[in-house]
């Protein structure tokens, strides 16, 4: 913080300055987030309360998530973590963006977020390879109570859908797709808004603007994104 | 607000190449700090220590992470006090409360010794 524009208490509230020193449009998008980071952390609370209560038959996420793609060797919880990587490291390309933006250098806001970009789509085919990984299921599958003619029956499914699946109680699909699929959604929207702000730099917008302020909005979001699956990868798949 | 002060406001997010220099250093010492905590995490799965040690230790090292990645990435700890509180304190409420209630709804699912139903 700039000591030079510390406010007097008295004063502060009284118009015509900033009193928390940040631009109307960074204020709002960190209210926003506290209002994203609480949905995330309702749908996480769930989880934990329907975890807890089906516990007996709660299937080990490390014992689903082996596979890796181009290899049929038992990895449990590597391409998970790979992907971890992968959004960190994003992470720090966003900030380098942010930094390079902060030196009025057009040509490294340019390059790390274009390498933010590109990470952000190694996540998201990474994700569609784990969810159709997850859909198809194993060979051998599970004999699961399914409901036909009139009365249940016992019979072989392989992999999972909103109602039933092979690895123990439905909710651990649902709370799956729900949790990754709503994150994938904001990664999703966080290469858009990063792509239109790539365009934005190549263009010179905020060359002529005078300020990068716009770069490190988007990097907030960005790293909410990030911060998020740091929290899905610990309770969803570690935990 | 006129467009003096907005000058003053933007002139915190532009900084000179010396100073660029120690903030990129920050950012890769934080690099390094997550990625250590994140595959220390998945190893920690693997270790066949008892559980609730395991549980209470990824906890931990989650909140490490997510501490690092607001205070230093979003650079949440250069903003003036009052916003750091009006960001985390009602979070904060919420989040005790979501966590109290859980905790409490599921003594009485479980059927705890003395729960009604």
């Amino acid at each position: 913080m700039n000591p030079a524009i510390i406010l007097e208490r008295k004063t502060a509230w009284r118009g015509g300055v900033s009193p928390f020193n940040v631009s109307f449009g960074k204020l709002f998008m960190w209210f926003f987030l506290v209002s994203d980071a609480l949905t995330f952390a309702g749908i996480l609370t769930a989880y934990g309360f329907l975890r807890h209560k089906y516990a007996h038959v709660w299937p080990v996420s490390g014992d689903i998530f082996v596979h890796f793609p181009f290899t049929h060797a038992h990895l449990p919880l590597a391409y998970v973590g790979l992907m971890t990587f992968i959004l960190i490291m994003s992470s720090v390309t966003m900030v380098l963006a942010v930094e390079a933006g902060h030196r009025m250098n057009k040509k490294g806001v340019v390059l790390w977020l274009g390498l933010t970009i590109l990470g952000g789509f190694f996540f998201l085919l990474s994700q569609v390879w784990e969810w159709s990984v997850f859909i198809t299921g194993t060979s051998g599958g599970t004999a699961v109570d399914i409901f036909k003619d009139g009365r249940w029956v016992k019979e072989i499914f392989h992999g999972a859908n909103l109602i039933r699946n092979e690895y123990g109680h439905p909710l651990y699909g649902d709370f799956f797709f729900f949790i990754t699929g709503f994150h994938g959604f904001h990664v999703f929207s966080g290469v858009v808004i990063n792509i239109i702000t790539l365009k934005m730099a190549v263009k010179n917008v905020f060359a002529k603007r005078g300020h990068y302020e716009w770069v490190e909005k988007t990097g907030l979001y960005w790293h909410f994104v990030d911060l998020v699956w740091v929290f899905v990868f610990t309770f969803f798949y570690l935990l | 607000m006129d467009h003096h002060d907005l000058q003053e406001v933007y002139q915190k997010i532009t900084h000179s190449e010396a100073e660029g220099v120690l903030v990129r250093r920050k950012i890769w010492i934080v690099f390094w700090v997550l990625l250590a905590v994140t595959i220390c995490e998945v190893f920690l799965t693997f270790t066949g220590l008892p559980a609730g040690v395991i549980k209470f230790m990824l906890i931990t090292m989650t909140l490490v992470k997510a501490f690092s990645i607001v205070a230093w990435y979003m650079h949440l700890i250069d903003e003036v006090r009052n916003l750091i509180l009006v960001i985390l304190v009602p979070f904060g409420i919420f989040v005790l409360y979501l966590l109290w209630i859980s905790i409490t709804e599921a003594n009485f699912i479980n059927g705890f010794p003395g729960a009604p139903g």
